[in-house]
């Protein structure tokens, strides 16, 4: 005796409804309740098909039903028998349903999913603590380069803590908010070793910049790369924050989180004085300048130099 | 400089005009000798009040002073005065008025925007003009500048000529006397009740600066000649073009001194009668917070050409900076030096309506046998496409723990001026080590 294993879909999607097993050779399908499994669909005749296993083939009988079968959506012609493959999506009417032959494969099983020493380590008590130290020790440092002396310890030192806690729990309150939202895990910690982290590597980066933009020669194009990098950082924070609630997240997920990071550059930029829209009466030019670099391309002599300016008159808009 | 215009269009405040009232008046009783009561009766008749009026609101948008200058129906005034009728001849037209009563109309029939001289024609007049005479008096004689303060009423002020300043044909003649806001184009007469010069501008508290007379002989001759004019934007460019080449053949023609400036040795002054130059530099102490030594010379000139109220031109800056510092971090420094490269001065900040946005060239320059990072920028005037504003900016590259920034800007020229003045000003500079 034969085994036909039959799985409702739900209309649209992959999602199973409800899984229905024969211990029979051959099974009908149909609205009367004289079939095997009825279904409840005005479209569906009330004797529509007959399916019947035979040494491991499978095969669908029309039985003259008004409205026919799609195998894999596409519609069979010819009314009588067909073979299917074990797993084909049938549909009839509008209720879509999968065959399956006892002996359809399975994947082995997956093994349990041990959480690696980085996910144990990260969830200690000491970790955001000392993540926040490492920032605020970044930030502090790169504070007291501005102004190396007492005026740092009694103006600024107050305030660089203050803003570097209001950062940090303010970010990761943002984050955790959102996957509570989403996923119903907030996960505080954990995003706040990885704000951390993250802007540790933003303001180190930050300061790196000049030895990468002094050759640019373009205040467009440092102003690009300045913004691209943001966004990449900020998108590879919210990556990591992401995949610690949902470990299935694949990197084609981050197209759907790329718009918290494409905000906030945005914001940062319009906050900027060379990006304000409008008019600008000042003249605004490339910067950059790094320690120790000199030029990669033969500088110009003035005559050179006067020369190439005065092109300049020519790009300017005439009415 | 503030123009008195300028000045008169900002203290429309109540509380700043009844105490300039009351300043005007008791320096006007104070101040009337017998000469100058004397001049004021034989010379107001000929002095008026002139109104610059809004078309569509009937009310008057500025107000100067002007005098008439010929029985057939000449009057001079500044051009500052009449500057924004040109810019928006659909806007504004011009009256002149005397003891509130309006005479008649004028129209614009020669300027001189350099010397800031306008001449327009009003109705005839039989009446005798006031007499034009010569600005070359000795330091020390009495100067009576006459003219309308503040819509308060025809004034005659006493002052005192203190000789010629700047260089040839844009001379200004500097008086020690208050002339107010409002008096701009009204005469100024010498003891003997001839008119010496133009009211122009106000330097200080108690300085003033005329135009000579022999400008506005000058400009009255040239409308004899060749009759009045009429196409104002193309005289315009003419005339600023005219000066800033003046400036630049000067400038080129002289012998320029050098000076140190650190390891750099740069130009002294390169028009000396046209700039005038300011230094300053802090050292470098870190228990005060003075984190980096800094020193700064720069040259301005200071006589700019009035377009219109909202605009100006022709002008010359230039500044060096040095600056150096063991205390700040290097990344430190850098970003304080790229930003003091970045942020410039020297140009003026005009709206959209008045010129394009500066269009910037960067590069890496050879200056001084060393190398730079330079910003070439430059813009034109909307109205003036002939006028051209540039400005460059140069930072010093390389190992030495001494920074310098070189700024310079020019405004109101064109590009052959610039590249002239600017090689042999960027050719002067060495380096020294």
């Amino acid at each position: 005796m034969g085994r036909i294993i039959i799985e409702l879909l739900s209309p649209k999607g992959k999602a199973i409804e409800s899984r229905h097993i024969f211990d029979k050779d051959k099974v009908s399908l149909g609205r009367s309740y004289s079939n095997d499994l009825i279904l409840d669909d005005e479209y569906v005749s009330p004797e529509h098909i007959l399916i019947s296993f035979d040494d491991g083939i499978i095969q669908l009988q029309d039985l003259s039903s008004e409205n026919g079968i799609l195998v894999n959506n596409i519609p069979e012609n010819e009314s009588g028998t067909v073979e299917v493959k074990s797993g084909d999506i049938i549909s009839l009417g509008t209720t879509r349903l999968k065959i399956f032959s006892p002996e359809h494969p399975v994947e082995p099983a997956r093994i349990l999913n041990k959480p690696s020493d980085a996910q144990l380590a990260i969830d200690k008590p000491i970790f955001p603590f000392l993540s926040y130290f490492m920032f605020l020790g970044a930030v502090a440092w790169f504070g007291y380069m501005k102004l190396p002396g007492e005026i740092f310890w009694e103006k600024k030192i107050v305030s660089i803590v203050l803003g570097s806690i209001v950062m940090s729990l303010g970010a990761s309150g943002a984050f955790s908010l959102y996957t509570f939202y989403k996923y119903k895990k907030s996960f505080f910690a954990r995003n706040l070793v990885i704000i951390n982290i993250g802007m540790t590597l933003i303001a180190i980066f930050d300061k790196l910049q000049p030895f990468l933009f002094f050759w640019a020669l373009n205040p467009n194009l440092t102003r690009i790369m300045d913004l691209t990098f943001g966004f990449i950082f900020m998108l590879a924070i919210l990556y990591v924050c992401m995949k610690f609630v949902k470990e299935s997240m694949e990197w084609r997920d981050l197209m759907h989180l790329g718009w918290v990071p494409l905000i906030i550059v945005l914001m940062v930029a319009l906050r900027s004085d060379e990006f304000r829209l409008g008019f600008h009466s000042k003249p605004v030019f490339h910067k950059t300048m790094a320690p120790g670099l000199s030029p990669l391309i033969e500088p110009l002599n003035i005559d050179e130099f006067l020369k190439e300016g005065a092109l300049e008159f020519e790009k300017l808009p005439k009415d | 400089m503030t123009t008195i215009l300028h000045k008169a269009l900002k203290t429309s405040l109540p509380l700043c005009f009844c105490l300039i009232l009351l300043l005007v008046s008791v320096s006007a009783s104070w101040s009337l000798t017998g000469k100058a009561q004397r001049i004021f009766e034989d010379s107001s008749p000929s002095v008026f009040q002139i109104r610059i009026i809004d078309i569509k609101s009937h009310a008057k948008a500025t107000i100067g002073s002007g005098f008439r200058i010929s029985n057939d129906g000449l009057f001079a005034t500044n051009f500052h005065v009449i500057s924004d009728v040109i810019d928006k001849p659909d806007q504004y037209l011009i009256e002149y008025f005397q003891k509130e009563e309006k005479i008649g109309e004028l129209s614009i029939q020669a300027i001189d925007v350099a010397n800031d001289l306008a001449i327009l024609k009003g109705e005839e007049s039989g009446k005798i003009p006031l007499r034009l005479g010569s600005s070359s008096l000795n330091q020390g004689q009495d100067v009576y500048p006459m003219g309308n303060p503040l819509d308060v009423g025809m004034v005659v002020v006493e002052g005192t000529y203190n000789g010629l300043i700047g260089g040839e044909s844009y001379k200004q003649i500097l008086l020690s006397a208050s002339l107010n806001p409002g008096m701009s184009g009204g005469p100024a007469f010498d003891s003997e009740g001839n008119v010496i010069g133009v009211n122009v501008s106000i330097g200080g508290r108690n300085l003033s600066y005329l135009v000579p007379i022999e400008y506005l002989k000058k400009l009255r001759k040239t409308l004899e000649e060749e009759g009045p004019q009429s196409e104002w934007k193309e005289i315009i460019q003419e005339q600023v073009l005219r000066r800033y080449g003046y400036w630049v053949e000067k400038a080129l023609k002289t012998q320029w001194s050098l000076e140190d400036f650190g390891s750099l040795k740069i130009p002294r002054k390169i028009l000396d009668q046209e700039t005038k130059c300011w230094g300053k530099s802090q050292l470098e102490e870190p228990e005060e917070n003075k984190f980096f030594f800094y020193g700064l010379k720069q040259c301005e000139s200071f006589k700019n050409i009035y377009l219109s109220s909202k605009a100006y031109t022709g002008f010359i800056g230039y500044a060096f900076y040095w600056l150096e510092s063991e205390s700040l971090n290097a990344l430190e420094f850098y970003r304080r030096y790229s930003n003091r490269y970045a942020n410039t001065k020297f140009y003026s900040n005009l709206s959209e309506n008045e010129v394009t946005e500066f269009q910037c060239l960067d590069h890496f320059v050879k200056l001084a046998d060393h190398d730079w990072k330079a910003a070439y920028c430059v813009r034109s005037y909307k109205k003036y496409p002939k006028l051209n504003d540039l400005m460059l900016s140069f930072a010093a590259l390389g190992n030495s723990p001494r920074k310098y920034i070189i700024q310079i800007g020019l405004g109101g020229l064109n590009e052959q001026m610039s590249s002239r003045i600017l090689k042999k000003f960027l050719g002067s500079i060495q380096w020294e080590e």
